[in-house]
């Protein structure tokens, strides 16, 4: 038998342990580098790679910030967002633009609207631009949200624009909900995407944005997109195809042939991996590592010929 | 906590249809007052407990959310009125009045999905009719 006081004793290192092997971890920040269509991490700790070096430009993503939420897993979402901008505006190369993916707000509320608008309007960035999630389109078809964050966008928010030589897409599946499957793109804005891409060499880099992942990561969880292989065909012709999502509130990544597919941590609360718990939903973690579960992306454009350069930057870097 | 306009909306919103008394369904946050729990669906851990409710024709089935994310109670062939986005602790009722399967799902996790079977109401007691002679 252990004496009351020892046991508590070694709980108490145990997550003093777990703390500083986190601490270590997001401390050390990941870079991540595509060369020929392999992916490579190293560590920014090792000054191999100051960010920004090196780069014509660099942009940020940031995700899933539910304002409104105030539940246990995270009660502020503002100020977890607040810290994120903090991140990006001390970052050593000023971003050309950021990339919001959806779930500005928990509830779709023209208040939960308004306190994100103004916390952004802080961004030290060029400009910003938006894709909505299923928490914004809430019981009026995300009226409230494309009145706020849905200029120049066409049929049901989507758009696309380019920036010194690389061409983006916003696309949005969020209203193709159906019983008992994932999510969907649907027909119209396929083939809007087809008729965007079509004036393109096949050396453009491309750059596509949703909020669901625009593949399946898993779909007992709706973590996907049905129709997302239709997508594909529009893609396949290009050399360099970043797509970049939300929704599950944490990293995770594949390629598949040309394309690249990242998923981004959220600024809100985390959510537990793939098939990890019963069900997705916020996952509370222990006291003072919620923000090494958050975070944002920045994504330096090192040359118009070559890949992206992706790195993910957890809240708990200081 | 709720903001307190939403829970106004919301109470406002009960108000407005008790008085015109045309809908059967209602919306209301937790100061509604619970709800039978035999015609009670709780949504908890992403899924509607029970998943299968079997009730007597003219039975108001009341939906609430547990869960720490918003859900919606969807019918999958539009048979009945839909809800609103519920957020934590808010509830939704409809009454049913006509026999059937009612299937119904969350619009944001479309894997979550219900059935309300509704019985047309017992055959009253035979009593004793007087024969024509």
């Amino acid at each position: 038998m252990q004496h009351p006081e020892t046991q508590a004793d070694e709980v108490q290192n145990e997550e003093r342990r777990k703390l500083l092997k986190c601490m270590a971890w997001a401390g050390a920040g990941v870079l991540w580098t595509m060369k020929g269509g392999v992916l490579q991490a190293q560590t920014l700790a090792d000054g191999a790679a100051a960010p920004g070096a090196g780069a014509d430009f660099s942009f940020v993503q940031i995700s899933d910030s539910h304002i409104g939420f105030h539940l246990e897993a995270n009660p502020n979402v503002l100020g977890t967002l607040q810290e994120a901008i903090d991140h990006i505006n001390a970052l050593a190369a000023r971003p050309a633009f950021v990339l919001h993916t959806g779930d500005v707000s928990h509830l779709s509320k023209p208040e939960q609207f308004d306190t994100a608008q103004q916390a952004f309007k802080g961004i030290k960035t060029d400009a910003m631009f938006f894709t909505p999630g299923e928490h914004d389109t809430l019981g009026d078809d995300g009226a409230e949200f494309f009145k706020r964050f849905g200029k120049g966008s066409s049929g049901k928010g989507w758009y696309s624009f380019d920036y010194r030589g690389v061409h983006c897409v916003g696309l949005v599946n969020v209203f193709g909900f159906k019983q008992g499957s994932m999510t969907s793109l649907g027909d119209e804005q396929l083939a809007w995407v087809e008729k965007d891409l079509k004036p393109l060499s096949a050396s453009t880099p491309i750059v596509v944005f949703a909020h669901i992942p625009l593949w399946t990561v898993y779909q007992p969880w709706g973590w996907g997109t049905d129709d997302a292989a239709k997508l594909y065909t529009h893609l396949r012709r290009f050399g360099s195809v970043t797509v970049l999502n939300g929704h599950i509130h944490q990293i995770q990544q594949k390629i598949e042939g040309n394309m690249t597919f990242y998923t981004a941590r959220g600024t809100a609360y985390p959510q537990p991996q793939p098939g990890a718990a019963p069900n997705p939903g916020p996952l509370t973690v222990p006291a003072g590592q919620l923000g090494s579960y958050l975070g944002l992306r920045e994504v330096r454009q090192v040359s118009v010929k070559g890949p992206l350069a992706v790195t993910d930057t957890s809240l708990a870097i200081s | 906590m709720r903001s307190s306009s939403s829970g106004m909306m919301s109470l406002a919103l009960l108000g407005l249809i008790l008085a015109l008394g045309t809908s059967s369904a209602t919306l209301a946050a937790d100061a509604a007052p619970a709800a039978d729990p035999a015609h009670e669906v709780v949504i908890l851990s992403y899924k509607f407990g029970p998943d299968v409710l079997t009730v007597p024709a003219g039975t108001t089935v009341t939906w609430i959310n547990r869960d720490e994310v918003p859900h919606t109670v969807a019918s999958s062939d539009k048979r009945f009125t839909s809800s609103p986005a519920l957020d934590t602790g808010d509830h939704y009722s409809y009454t049913f009045t006509t026999p059937g399967t009612y299937t119904y799902f969350c619009t944001l996790h479309p894997f979550m999905v219900g059935k309300v079977i509704v019985e047309a109401p017992k055959a009253s007691t035979p009593t004793a009719t007087p024969g024509a002679r």
